[in-house]
């Protein structure tokens, strides 16, 4: 009980604005246990949704909201957050569809979906976890881990195709430049987007794997982060550098020096804000470009 | 502080017990073990066969007794209790030859066999001995075995790859297999990142083993290694069943007991990874397997029980275990899901403590020292946990990144407690009263400069080691142990040998393994006599390195494909016995060591 109130307390001076979104979620972890846990209070509590959602995206100012859309007989959720500023030429904005770790949606994902926004595109990062209730229904961090671990391979990458088809109805979104950007569990699938979305305009892969097979079919250039520290991730760049190469395919990779798996993720002991500066940079220049 | 040192070199201390009469071998079988069973092994063409593997299994026992033939063909079991045996001879070269008596106290059984050549005898070859045949005659063949061994080998023996024969295809769709299996067998998932070296190097590995291991005519050459001669031809081996982890009613079958069956799967059941005898002659086994019946197991050897204890995790299952060791005061000290576990081996109370948020959690193996501090790996460095106080201390590796991939733990003569990261090459030294923490780094593997071309190198750089995987150069600090002069003794696993880092000094003394092959030198454990005993997994063989005359003598053990991970010394018997688990096929065996007073006496008998 008593933690359940330091948390209350937490929560609510983040609410007057006395602490910032990093500092509450610092708490949390201490709170809870774990960078795990405390996401997933965020999430099953609705505090994600309902407080730090609408009160980051003001501060970014971007709009911010839960959406819903069909990927056959599964009903998705996501988050979706555009930029209020208007682009200057076309009308539309470049679209990225955000994929989340192997611990699903959580604050960290909406907040990358925040920054994307902040940085003039639409983003939409959705729940993959939809299928078995969403991630706020988890009970607790290893009941989320463990349903990913369950999840259809292959029915996950047409819910992120459904999450295209989103985009690409989106009117202010560019059909032309909607674009996947995966961490971790979603690097895999934001590559994997690649092969079976012939109209993916950039895939961007966070220390995920590379496919195993499909090279000729993919259409967008391939952007890879991958950490020094990450044996089996980061060892295959070669290979798979090899057989884009020679499929015909644009394919580039980096490998942040003394960095770890999820490096990039800033509420995790693993992040390294140098690395991930610099895969920031990259990506946005990549998705420009 | 009195406490005695019992793990890797905690019997060292200890007055052994006076257990030197043929009654050790009776009594430790708990029953009325007066029966004698020798006999004589020769060739179909009348040759005396001697280091000839003989074996006994009573019906109604969960054991197997296993001697080797002497110099003039002769074996001679100890006294076995009554029964009705199957007994088998075995040597690389002949058939395995059966028999069946029923053995009384009344009387003596004498069983000889005459033993029929076999032409292919391959498929009763040890791993060391397959890796000894690949040829090493060009640039090429020297790069693909380099290759292949450091590959293809980690997660099981290499005969149990080159038993087979496939075509090139063949071979792909294995290392297509292979590549994405975790190294607990996991079943492959699309979306699991496969083994970099393997993806990079499959259609020449591919090509290789078609060459080695197709349909057509091989370049290997076949050469058994001499049987088990003298002191090796003297031992008393028992393998005890350990039931399988899935069903508690069910014991591995294909167990390699039959060499002619080749190099068993490990899908039948696997498991007993670490043990350690406590001070009543119960021996605890860490199992790391994912089931829902034991954490750790107990076997009794007089009788062959087992008994499984669980701590509960989820959904049922039973917290997975891998390291143990016993203190002193007969507590088993053990891993669980990052955890410490602790039970009395003789009330079976157990308890468990989690290293504070923060910390890295417990990792797979145990030691302790004189002081009774408790030490384990970690995926960062190393834990010390004070039994007092139930406070956990934690050591970080100089060398970052959780790709180092601690392994082994061991604690010296001035209670430090060393860790071996295998893939940066260096064993970490924690000292508890200072909390400083230094390394000790090996020097690279001296590998052959035709086993890496520039795009080869490009590969090993990136990707770096992994587990069961790793460049040609990488020497593989895999599992180690303390003697009581001040030295740390390291099983070097691709390097193949041991190493002696004196503690005071950090320098380092290397000692390959003397023989052909790649014997896959594990872990270490110094006995009472500043003996280092070693398992060698690929050989199925135990050695004994003598530190003063830096000679090396192996003992056959009589299982094929036993995958031995473990070692460990039962200080208190004289002379002292070795046990080692077998990981593949779920046994735990003992080595008992007889004079030469002790068989004269038997033949007497």
């Amino acid at each position: 009980m008593e933690k359940k109130s330091e948390i209350q307390k937490c929560v609510e001076l983040y609410r007057s604005g006395s602490i910032t979104r990093r500092e509450l979620l610092g708490s949390l972890i201490t709170l809870t246990g774990s960078y795990a846990a405390a996401h997933l209070f965020l999430e099953s509590s609705g505090v994600a949704a309902t407080l730090i959602s609408q009160t980051e995206a003001a501060a970014a100012n971007v709009s911010a909201e839960t959406v819903q859309f069909p990927s056959g007989q599964v009903q998705m959720e996501g988050y979706l957050v555009k930029p209020l500023v208007k682009p200057k030429n076309s009308g539309r904005h470049p679209a990225i569809l955000v994929i989340h770790e192997n611990r699903g949606l959580n604050e960290h994902i909406r907040d990358v979906a925040r920054r994307f926004a902040a940085e003039g595109f639409v983003a939409l990062a959705p729940d993959l976890l939809s299928r078995v209730g969403g991630t706020g229904s988890m009970q607790e961090q290893r009941d989320a881990t463990e349903a990913i671990g369950l999840l259809p391979v292959y029915g996950v990458l047409d819910d992120l195709r459904a999450g295209f088809r989103f985009l690409e109805n989106d009117s202010a979104a560019d059909p032309q430049k909607i674009a996947s950007v995966g961490f971790c569990w979603g690097g895999w699938r934001s590559f994997m987007l690649a092969t079976v979305e012939p109209k993916l305009y950039r895939a961007v892969v966070f220390y995920g794997s590379s496919p195993d097979s499909g090279f000729e079919k993919i259409q967008a250039p391939v952007l890879a982060h991958y950490a020094q520290w990450d044996n089996r991730i980061t060892g295959n760049a070669l290979w798979t550098e090899k057989e884009m190469k020679q499929a015909g395919k644009q394919y580039q990779y980096h490998v942040y020096p003394e960095s770890e798996h999820a490096f990039f993720n800033d509420t995790s002991p693993r992040h390294n804000p140098e690395a991930s500066q610099l895969a920031w940079r990259r990506t946005l220049e990549f998705l420009r470009s | 502080m009195s406490k005695i040192l019992l793990s890797k070199f905690k019997a060292l201390f200890l007055a052994p017990a006076l257990l030197l009469t043929l009654g050790l071998f009776a009594a430790q079988t708990g029953y009325s073990a007066d029966a004698s069973l020798t006999g004589m092994v020769k060739s179909s063409g009348g040759n005396v066969l001697d280091g000839v593997t003989v074996s006994a299994r009573s019906s109604d026992k969960t054991y197997t007794t296993t001697v080797f033939t002497d110099e003039a063909g002769k074996y001679f079991f100890p006294p076995l209790a009554e029964g009705n045996y199957r007994i088998w001879a075995q040597a690389v070269g002949f058939e395995t030859t059966r028999a069946e008596q029923t053995l009384d106290a009344a009387a003596g059984v004498q069983q000889d066999f005459e033993l029929k050549t076999l032409a292919d005898f391959s498929i009763q070859l040890s791993g060391t001995e397959w890796m000894a045949a690949l040829p090493e005659d060009t640039p090429e063949h020297r790069r693909m075995k380099a290759i292949f061994r450091n590959n293809c080998s980690g997660c099981h023996t290499p005969n149990l790859v080159l038993q087979n024969r496939f075509d090139e295809a063949g071979w792909r769709s294995i290392i297509t297999l292979m590549e994405k299996v975790g190294i607990y067998g996991n079943p492959p998932r699309p979306d699991r990142a496969p083994f970099p070296f393997l993806r990079a190097f499959k259609d020449e590995l591919a090509a290789y083993l078609a060459e080695m291991r197709g349909p057509g005519p091989s370049p290997m050459k076949f050469k058994p290694f001499p049987r088990p001669r003298g002191e090796a031809a003297q031992v008393v081996i028992t393998e005890y069943d350990i039931t399988s982890s899935s069903n508690t009613d069910e014991y591995v079958t294909h167990d390699g007991s039959d060499w002619m069956e080749g190099t068993p799967s490990a899908y039948e059941a696997r498991g007993p990874h670490d043990s350690e005898v406590d001070p009543d002659g119960f021996v605890w086994i860490a199992d790391s397997q994912i089931d829902r019946v034991r954490t750790v197991a107990r076997l009794d050897p007089q009788t062959g029980e087992v008994k499984n204890f669980k701590l509960e995790a989820r959904h049922g299952v039973a917290m997975r275990s891998h390291g143990i060791i016993i203190d002193e005061d007969g507590i088993a000290w053990f891993n669980a899901n990052g955890g410490l576990g602790k039970i009395n081996t003789r009330t079976e109370k157990i308890e468990y403590f989690e290293p504070p948020r923060g910390m890295a959690r417990v990792g797979g193996t145990i030691d302790t020292g004189t002081d009774g501090i408790i030490w384990a790996s970690s995926s960062a460095g190393a834990l010390a946990f004070n039994p007092d106080t139930n406070e956990f201390t934690e050591f970080k590796s100089i060398q970052r990144g959780r790709q180092g991939r601690t392994y082994g733990v061991a604690v010296d003569a001035e209670n430090n407690g060393w860790w071996a990261q295998m893939n940066y090459d260096t064993v970490g030294k924690g000292n508890l009263r200072t909390g400083e923490t230094t390394e000790v780094v090996f020097a690279p593997f001296p590998h052959s400069n035709d086993a890496v071309s520039a795009a080869d190198r490009a590969v090993y750089e990136l990707t770096g080691g992994d587990w069961n995987s790793a460049p040609p150069w990488q020497q593989a600090p895999r599992r180690l142990g303390g003697d009581k002069t001040g030295n740390v003794w390291v099983a070097l696993w691709w390097g193949d040998r041991l190493a002696k880092i004196d503690i005071r000094t950090h320098k380092v003394t290397y000692y390959p393994y003397p023989s052909p092959g790649f014997a896959g030198v594990y872990d270490t454990s110094v006995d009472r006599n500043g003996m280092v005993w070693m398992n060698l997994l690929h050989a199925d063989r135990i050695a004994r390195f003598d530190p003063a005359t830096e000679q090396w003598t192996e003992f056959q053990l009589p299982s094929l494909g036993a995958e031995t991970r473990h070692i460990s010394v039962d200080n208190r018997k004289d002379p002292v016995e070795v046990w080692t688990p077998y990981w593949r096929t779920s046994k735990l065996t003992r080595l008992q060591f007889r004079t030469k007073a002790q068989l004269q006496a038997l033949a007497r008998r």
